[in-house]
C-alpha cells in the first residue's frame, strides 16, 4: 500500500513548508528539548506538539525568518506545559543518560565526547545551559538567543560567560575519569 | 554589539580539546531516522485530522455547509410531510412501493430495528436524498497514495462531525413523523451504528424514490464516510509501523550481532523494497559491514547508495566514518 513511497516522502503529505522546516530543523528541535530535560519517552510527543504549534503559525514562521529561535521558544514552552502537567521535578541527570544511551553516534569517541558533554552540561542551573548550549553548541547568534528567550542581551551574555566558567572549571576537576 | 559575537569554544584555540570535541558531539547528534519517520507520520495524520490541508479543509468546509443545508431543507421537508400524514393517512400507503426497496435491496443486512415506521422514513429520505455520490468520491481516489495512511483519522473524525450531523436530521425526522420511532434506533449511539445504518439506507431510498430527488447532498456525506471508515482504518499504518520497528530491532541489535542486524536488514530490504526507511537501512548495512570487516561490500554499498542518494544527509557520516570505525 505504502511501497510506491520514496523515502523523501516521508513526510511529504504535510504542508510543504511545514515539511520543509520539519527536515531543517526536526534535529535540532529534538536536540532542544532535550537540552530543556524532556525525558527520552516524552520527546516523540513533544517533537510532535511543537511541529503542530509550528503548523499553526506557518505565516509567523515565514515572516520572523529566524526559525531557530522561533522554534526554540515554542520549545520551551511545550515542554514546561507538558512539566506542569506531569508535575515532574526537574531531573536533568536522567535525561542526560538516556540521550547518551539514544545516540546514533556510533564510534566510541564520539561517544564518550558526547557522554562528557551532557555530563558538563548537567553541571550547569537551567538558564545558563541554555544560553551556553545555544551558542556554544548550536551556533545561534547571541541576538537570537536573546529573542529565543525573550530577554535581554545583556542577560544573555552573563549567562554565557558564567556558564563558560562553570563549565572550564568542572573541566578541570573531570581529567582524572574522563581523560583517555 | 549585536554582530560581534565572542569567538565560540568550538573554535578558539585555547578551549581544551575534550571540549571542543563534546561540544561538537552534543550538537551532531542525529535525529535517529525512526524517530523521524515516526513523527513525521503522526504529524501528517494529526494535521491531516486537524483539516489544515487546503483541500481537506475544503471538504470539511463543504460538509458543515451541506449539512446543516440538508438538516433545514430535511426540517422543511419533515413539516410538510408530517402534515400530509397526519391530515390523510392514507398518503403514505401510496408510495409504500418504495419503501421496502431499500432495505431489500440496498441494506440487507441492517438491522429491523432501525426503520419501523418504514413508509414514514422512506418518504422522509427520499425527500432529502440526492444522488451524485461520485462526485465527492472523486478527490479521494485520486489522492497519492502517500496520503493514504494520513485518512483513517482523517475520515474518521469528519466521519463523526458528518454523522452527527445526518444523525441529527435523522433523529429530526424521525421525531418529527413519529415519536415512537426516534427512540426505537437506540438514542445516543449518535456515531457509527447508527450512522452506517443511515448510510445504508440513503442511496437506496434515493434510488428507489427516483422521481424525487434533490439538490441536498447530506445523505451522501453519511453515507460516503461512514461506509468508507471502517476498511480505510488499519490499512497503511500497520505497515509502516512494522517497518520502523523492524529497523530499530536491527539498529538495536547491530553492535552486539552484527550479523543479526545484516539479517534484518535484508528482511527489511526484502518487505519494503520502497520503504520510507531505505536509506536509513542502506546506513546501518554499510555501518554494519564495516563493524564485520567486510569493507569491499560496504564500499560497493556505499556507492550505490551515492549513486541513489547523492544528496543525502548521511553521506557525511558515512564517508568519515571508516577511519573512526577502525577503532572500535
Amino acid at each position: 500500500m505504502s511501497g510506491t513511497q520514496r523515502p523523501r516522502e516521508a513526510t511529504a503529505d504535510l504542508p510543504s513548508r511545514l515539511r520543509e522546516a520539519f527536515e531543517e530543523h526536526g534535529a535540532f528541535v529534538c536536540r532542544s528539548l532535550r537540552y530543556l530535560g524532556v525525558p527520552e519517552a516524552d520527546l516523540d510527543d513533544l517533537l510532535q506538539e511543537v511541529f503542530l504549534v509550528v503548523c499553526q503559525r506557518l505565516t509567523d514562521y515565514e515572516e520572523r525568518g529566524r526559525a531557530r529561535s522561533w522554534l526554540y521558544s515554542i520549545c520551551t514552552r511545550v515542554a514546561q506545559a507538558q512539566r506542569r502537567k506531569q508535575r515532574r521535578s526537574r531531573g536533568f541527570g536522567p535525561v542526560a543518560e538516556q540521550a547518551t544511551d539514544a545516540t546514533q553516534l556510533d564510534h566510541v569517541q564520539d561517544r564518550e565526547a558526547l557522554e562528557l558533554g551532557w555530563r558538563l552540561l548537567e553541571q550547569l542551573p537551567e538558564q545558563q545551559r541554555e544560553v551556553f548550549v545555544l551558542y556554544e553548541v548550536e551556533d545561534m547568534p547571541m541576538s537570537e538567543i536573546a529573542r529565543a528567550l525573550d530577554c535581554p542581551l545583556q542577560t544573555v551574555y552573563s549567562r554565557l560567560y558564567k556558564a563558560r566558567a562553570r563549565i572550564l572549571a568542572q573541566l578541570q576537576r573531570l581529567p582524572a575519569e574522563s581523560e583517555p | 554589539m549585536t554582530d560581534e559575537d565572542p569567538q565560540r569554544l568550538k573554535s578558539t584555540g585555547g578551549t581544551p580539546v575534550e571540549l571542543a570535541r563534546a561540544l561538537r558531539a552534543l550538537g551532531g547528534d542525529d535525529l535517529d531516522a525512526a524517530r523521524l519517520a515516526r513523527v513525521a507520520e503522526r504529524l501528517d495524520a494529526a494535521i491531516a485530522a486537524s483539516g489544515t490541508p487546503a483541500t481537506s479543509w475544503l471538504r470539511a468546509w463543504i460538509g458543515t455547509k451541506v449539512g446543516l443545508t440538508s438538516l433545514v431543507v430535511g426540517v422543511g421537508a419533515l413539516g410538510v410531510l408530517g402534515y400530509a400524514l397526519t391530515a390523510n393517512p392514507v398518503a403514505p400507503s401510496a408510495d409504500v412501493p418504495a419503501a421496502p426497496a431499500p432495505i431489500a435491496v440496498s441494506a440487507p443486512q441492517e438491522p429491523a430495528r432501525a426503520r419501523p415506521p418504514e413508509p414514514q422514513l422512506a418518504l422522509g429520505e427520499a425527500t432529502a436524498a440526492p444522488a451524485p455520490a461520485p462526485v465527492r468520491e472523486q478527490p479521494r481516489i485520486d489522492r497519492p497514495a502517500g496520503r493514504s495512511h494520513a485518512r483513517p483519522r482523517n475520515e474518521r473524525i469528519r466521519t463523526n462531525h458528518g454523522a452527527s450531523v445526518a444523525a441529527t436530521a435523522e433523529t429530526a425526522r424521525r421525531g418529527a413523523l413519529d415519536p415512537g420511532a426516534a427512540s426505537s434506533p437506540e438514542p445516543g449511539a449518535a456515531s457509527s451504528p447508527e450512522a452506517s445504518a443511515a448510510g445504508a439506507r440513503e442511496p437506496g431510498g434515493a434510488g428507489s424514490a427516483g422521481p424525487k430527488p434533490a439538490n441536498t447532498p447530506e445523505p451522501i456525506e453519511g453515507r460516503s464516510y461512514a461506509d468508507e471508515q471502517p476498511p480505510a482504518k488499519p490499512a497503511a499504518t500497520p505497515a509502516q509501523r512494522s517497518e520502523v520497528a523492524l529497523l530499530h530491532q536491527a539498529r538495536k541489535t547491530a553492535k552486539r550481532e552484527p550479523e543479526a542486524a545484516l539479517r534484518l536488514l535484508d528482511e527489511h530490504a526484502r518487505r519494503f523494497p520502497n520503504g520510507v526507511l531505505v536509506p536509513e537501512r542502506e546506513v546501518l548495512a554499510i555501518e554494519t559491514l564495516r563493524r564485520l570487516g567486510r569493507d569491499a561490500e560496504a564500499e560497493q554499498r556505499l556507492r550505490r547508495f551515492e549513486g541513489r542518494y547523492p544528496q543525502s544527509i548521511h553521506l557525511r557520516r558515512l564517508e568519515r566514518a571508516p577511519a573512526a570505525a577502525d577503532d572500535d
